[in-house]
């Protein structure tokens, strides 16, 4: 049990080859940051599948791992990614109707879509507009290095795509993110 | 606008979304855990055989036969339960100041994992690891992972990580481990939770094993101990921990594995422990060198800090 704790994910992932269980210790780890990445995207509901559809592919394909790779969060990222693009009509329309009313169409209650709204001020719902209208690749990798907080290398690994794409595909989303809060207008504030 | 505004802006939407909760994602734990278990299942001819052969006494020749297995001779230096006694005793004989909780447990930990002949497995791994455990869980963990230079791993370095403790991961802090009842009926019930709460579900002793598995408060160790000899299914035998030192262990027996806890022969003082899947494989790790310091070593600064989701 210790290794449990002392492993690095790449040694619990090839663990895991010998004992197929220890892939749930795995899913301890890193299932909370996977999930709330994903329901900040589609919202709760379609998190608790993308997350389960996510490990049970990793979870098949964990002999493919390269294990010179001691934090498998990113090569999770992916897989969550790939996911993630099945639904790439919901997320915009998600992200729209923030933009457009200031609160989450699955926000759980009325209290808390309360609270959405009134912290929905002038620079959030451009920047869900923009979110909106970016290509889903460049949204990818835009949402990996903002809110999954990986590095440029990590998203390139979690994406299979070079380094230089993550920068021209960042650099493509952040110059539409700064011209939705160049234009803020200060007066959305009060129409909520 | 300042270059990074933007990435700020992006990194505070939505960012109220909480973390999810163990009941949120336990569906999705239990296909995944369904998933592993059908995998599993074709192996279990094997297993049975190779258990059958153990309980006839017979030591078990591993692969490289580096480290000797044998089961209980009825020569044995004692029971069980008294080997047990023993080292509750010990636990709470040795010297050990009470950090505070602004301090860091600073150990090393060798763990070395090995498989059985015919078994698909990259083969022998062998990690010591030193870690830096924040007492009362506030500060974040530090890792430091060094893997044997001869390990025939491709590609396999050291690492070093520094972890935030978050909610609902990893064990309980030394702080916490404090406030856990020492006496055996409400230990019990407290390592029941605590497993069920975890990957142990409600077995007592594999529960007692990940508690035992970083320093701890003495009288605890020893209350863990006082449960095991309690526990049916337990036998001594003679092990190696993961130093190579050869000691006392007592094992517990089960219809899956093999879990034992190791003691120095003499004064039996708890060495660290060993998990034997017949037919599968096994684990041996020991805790050594556990010290108290006040910080991190310089060079974490340089490290990037994992967050809490």
């Amino acid at each position: 049990m210790p290794l449990s704790t002392s492993l690095s994910d790449a040694d619990l992932i090839e663990r895991s080859w010998r004992d197929p269980e220890d892939f749930a210790l795995l899913f301890d780890r890193h299932a909370g940051h996977i999930h709330r990445y994903v329901a900040r995207r589609l919202g709760d509901d379609t998190a608790d599948d993308v997350v389960s559809e996510t490990f049970l592919a990793a979870f098949r394909q964990r002999r493919d791992y390269d294990t010179a790779r001691p934090e498998a969060l990113p090569w999770l990222y992916g897989f969550a990614t790939n996911f993630i693009r099945r639904h790439r009509r919901a997320e915009t329309h998600r992200y729209k109707a923030y933009s457009k009313v200031g609160v989450l169409p699955d926000a759980d209650d009325a209290a808390q879509q309360a609270l959405e709204r009134a912290s929905a001020h002038a620079v959030r719902r451009p920047l869900a507009q923009a979110l909106a209208s970016l290509k889903a690749r460049d949204r990818d990798v835009l949402l990996l290095v903002a809110w999954a907080d990986l590095t440029y290398e990590e998203v390139a690994g979690a994406l299979s795509i070079p380094i230089g794409t993550v920068r021209s595909r960042l650099n493509r989303a952040r110059a539409i993110v700064r011209g939705a809060l160049g234009s803020t207008d200060p007066t959305m504030e009060q129409t909520s | 606008m300042n270059d990074l505004t933007d990435l700020t802006e992006l990194r505070d939407l939505f960012a109220g979304k909480a973390h999810p909760t163990a009941d949120r994602l336990a569906p999705a734990r239990a296909a995944l855990l369904a998933e592993a278990r059908t995998e599993r299942r074709p192996r279990a001819r094997k297993v049975g055989l190779r258990r059958v052969m153990l309980a006839g006494g017979l030591v078990a020749a591993m692969t490289a036969g580096a480290i000797a297995v044998q089961t209980f001779k009825p020569a044995a230096p004692a029971s069980a339960a008294e080997v047990l006694r023993l080292a509750a005793e010990a636990a709470i004989a040795t010297p050990w100041p009470e950090p505070r909780d602004d301090q860091y447990l600073h150990y090393e930990q060798i763990a070395e994992s090995r498989p059985e002949k015919g078994i698909p497995d990259p083969g022998t791994r062998r990690i010591t690891g030193e870690f830096w455990e924040s007492v009362d869980g506030s500060r974040p963990r530090l890792s430091w992972a060094k893997p044997e230079k001869s390990s025939p791993h491709r590609g396999r370095g050291e690492y070093k990580q520094l972890q935030t403790l978050c909610p609902g991961q990893g064990g309980p802090a030394y702080a916490d481990l404090r406030g856990w009842p020492t006496d055996q009926e409400q230990l019990r019930h407290k390592l029941a939770e605590y497993g069920k709460e975890t990957f142990f579900k409600k077995d007592i002793w594999r529960a007692g094993t990940s508690i035992l598995s970083s320093p701890m408060p003495p009288k605890l160790q020893a209350a863990i101990f006082k449960i095991a000899a309690t526990l049916p299914g337990i036998e001594v035998e003679e092990l190696k921990d993961a130093t190579g030192k050869t000691g006392i262990a007592v094992t517990r027996v089960d219809n899956r594995s093999r879990e034992s806890f190791i003691f120095d022969k003499t004064s039996y003082v708890f060495l660290g422990g060993q998990e034997l899947v017949p037919g599968r494989g096994r684990e041996v790790w020991s805790i050594t060198r556990p010290q108290i310091t006040d910080v991190l070593p310089a060079w974490s600064k340089s490290l990037k800090l994992m967050k809490c989701p």
